[in-house]
């Protein structure tokens, strides 16, 4: 009888052990999360614009360019070890049969610095016509 | 490889469509719109625990400006 009382108590005292490295554990993570460096994209740039101005076929042509830079928004430095980017000019009629043009329009986020963009939740593939570049 | 302090940002990056980008590419992507023009990268950094982190975006050329599309990040713990 004695026995059983104390295996009772042992696998509770265990479980609450547990139960606090458990949470012990969360916390040390979310200490971690909150002092961790931040990187986001910020201050897009680009001849993108000019592009879609473009009146006629005569009209001289500007290799088309984004310029942009990553700016460190978390409470430690982060140590950028590459950055990989590209274009893709793809047409619709590649593009996967669930995915078109105005299913993008409304449920894209603009872009706001400092702020996590949603995915729309379609699962896209393609790529690209240029490769990436540097 | 460059470290980016906090609240800093780091040198310019410059991307440059490879090739020839021409009056009819443009027209594909205007209305009525038969093309999709992206921008997309990726970076990996390290933080100050020794993850990795790995951020990866995508804008799409709407109107004649970006809009973002896809923005993820996912880390990986310390190697040992």
């Amino acid at each position: 009888m004695v026995s059983a009382f104390q295996i009772f108590f042992l696998i509770r005292a265990d479980k609450t052990a547990r139960t606090t490295a458990d949470a012990a554990k969360l916390n040390a993570q979310a200490l971690i999360d909150a002092e961790s460096a931040k990187v986001d994209v910020v201050a897009l740039e680009s001849n993108i614009r000019e592009l879609f101005h473009t009146k006629t076929e005569t009209d001289r042509l500007d290799p088309l360019w984004v310029q942009y830079r990553l700016k460190n928004y978390g409470k430690s430095p982060a140590l950028i070890r590459n950055v990989l980017h590209g274009f893709s000019l793809t047409p619709l009629k590649e593009l996967p049969p669930d995915v078109s043009l105005s299913n993008l329009t409304t449920t894209i986020t603009p872009f706001q610095v400092g702020q996590l963009g949603q995915s729309n939740g379609n699962s896209w593939s393609w790529r690209t016509k240029s490769p990436y570049t540097m | 490889m460059e470290i980016v302090g906090v609240g800093e940002q780091s040198l310019p990056i410059r991307c440059e469509y490879y090739g020839s980008f021409t009056f009819g590419d443009v027209k594909s992507i205007i209305t009525p719109a038969d093309a999709v023009l992206t921008f997309y990268g990726s970076t990996n950094f390290l933080d100050s625990f020794g993850r990795k982190h790995h951020l990866q975006w995508e804008f799409i050329a709407f109107a004649d400006r970006w809009q973002l599309n896809d923005y993820r990040e996912t880390r990986e713990p310390p190697s040992a």
